[in-house]
């Protein structure tokens, strides 16, 4: 490698670090942190399901273990911390109602990509019926936060894989 | 007088029908705010008999339910109280919380609910026997008794009993939208929230959410507040102190209203 390339290289990796730290400060002023909401998202997630729940924070995939539901450090995918606890909020709300409906993997075992999305792709419309009918108001959250979700995922159609296509279809009855 | 609104759940309004008949005193156990008096009330109408209410208390006594002397100019008067002015009359009586009275009123009932049915006044010399008319009615909820005031099996075995619950989602949405006003789909969404918060425990209240709470919040919102302020002062703030639980219980009415 030339020093012309390799100063090049050094400088364009300094300056996408800088971005990334920018991106992730930006992020973290936004974003919402489970250990913040934690303790009142148990007591909203035990309401809802009437069931002695714990929520811990996920190391990897979210979802249920037993009656643990492990939800991400942090969401900043909405515009502020408000809008991201809301987030959360709704996590909690869907989560909850689709394991009541029986519609979860257990987190317990590591499944397959694949597997996964097969399973939340058939829980979708018999959870977004429960939701609909029990807690209405999560409609207006998720056609809020549906489309932001959607632009931190790559774009399913280039993705050539049996996880993209289902991936693809469990978004179709959840837009907006 | 009007008939009160009362919703059966199941054979309440039978079984009041053939305690009075029979001349058999009843005892309501059941929740706060699930409909106890206002079934009392609605039953006292339907026998066309008036209804004496009264709400016992720590300081309720046996003179409070009896009778006193009061001294009225240079005279000393007799005065009725409601236990014996309901047998005088004829009348329902009804004894609301009664494990919160005092224990010296139990001895005045046993004579009352047994073959006797009578009272007797002991700073008049007087015994009083009911009329047919006549029927006493108490209640108590015992969630929160606790074991700590309960009646004595010699006592409860005096009564037929009932229990109350509050009524299934269907037919509390059904009272609800009666009593407030609110259309039946705002009802059904206060009931769904009360459902939630009655399966669970672990919140610490120390009563669950009422039908009495319900309607509350729907007559807020039938007066114009916004849904989500009605519930929470209408049944979130009764409910408990506890400022975690009082965000948890809102963003929950917040995702059902």
């Amino acid at each position: 490698m030339s020093l012309d390339t390799a100063l090049f290289t050094l400088a364009l990796r300094l300056k996408r670090a800088v971005w990334r730290d920018r991106a992730h400060a930006a992020a973290l002023a936004r974003g919402a942190r489970l250990a913040d909401l934690q303790a009142h998202l148990t007591l909203v997630a035990r309401v809802l399901s009437g069931a002695p729940l714990d929520i811990q924070e996920a190391e990897h995939a979210g979802g249920f273990a037993g009656d643990v539901l492990y939800l991400p450090r942090a969401m900043s995918f909405a515009e502020d911390p408000e809008a991201n606890a809301l987030a959360y909020l709704y996590r909690v709300a869907y989560t909850v109602t689709s394991r009541q409906l029986g519609c979860v993997l257990s987190a317990e075992q590591t499944h397959t990509v694949e597997l996964t999305t097969m399973s939340t792709l058939l829980a979708v419309p018999s959870t977004l019926a429960a939701l609909e009918a029990e807690l209405p108001m999560t409609r207006e959250l998720r056609q809020r936060f549906f489309p932001l979700v959607l632009c931190d995922r790559p774009p399913c159609l280039t993705l050539h894989t049996p996880a993209a296509l289902l991936e693809a279809f469990t978004q179709v009855p959840l837009r907006p | 007088m009007s008939r009160p609104y009362y919703r059966p759940i199941h054979h309440e309004v039978e079984v009041f029908q053939h305690a009075y008949r029979n001349q058999l005193a009843l005892m309501l156990k059941g929740p706060t705010g699930c409909g106890k008096s206002r079934f009392v009330e609605a039953m006292a109408t339907d026998v066309g008999r008036p209804l004496l209410t009264v709400a016992c208390h720590d300081d309720t006594s046996a003179t409070d339910l009896l009778g006193r002397y009061l001294v009225e100019g240079g005279d000393t008067v007799w005065q009725d109280r409601p236990l014996t002015r309901a047998v005088r009359e004829g009348a329902i009586l009804y004894l609301d919380e009664i494990t919160e009275a005092r224990e010296d009123i139990v001895v005045v009932l046993h004579a009352l609910t047994d073959h006797r049915r009578q009272i007797f006044l002991d700073r008049r010399n007087e015994t009083l026997t009911a009329p047919p008319e006549f029927m006493l009615v108490i209640s108590f909820n015992p969630g929160y008794q606790r074991g700590f005031k309960e009646l004595k099996p010699s006592t409860r075995q005096r009564f037929v009993g009932l229990s109350f619950h509050y009524p299934a989602p269907p037919i509390e949405a059904e009272i609800v939208a009666h009593e407030s006003g609110v259309d039946m789909a705002m009802a059904r969404r206060l009931v769904t929230l009360a459902t939630k918060i009655r399966h669970l425990q672990e919140l610490g209240l120390a009563a669950a959410a009422s039908t009495r709470l319900l309607i509350h919040a729907g007559q807020l919102m039938r007066a114009g507040m916004p849904p989500r302020a009605a519930c929470h002062v209408g049944v979130i703030e009764p409910l408990t102190d506890d400022s975690e639980t009082i965000t948890a219980l809102q963003d929950t009415a917040a995702l059902i209203l």
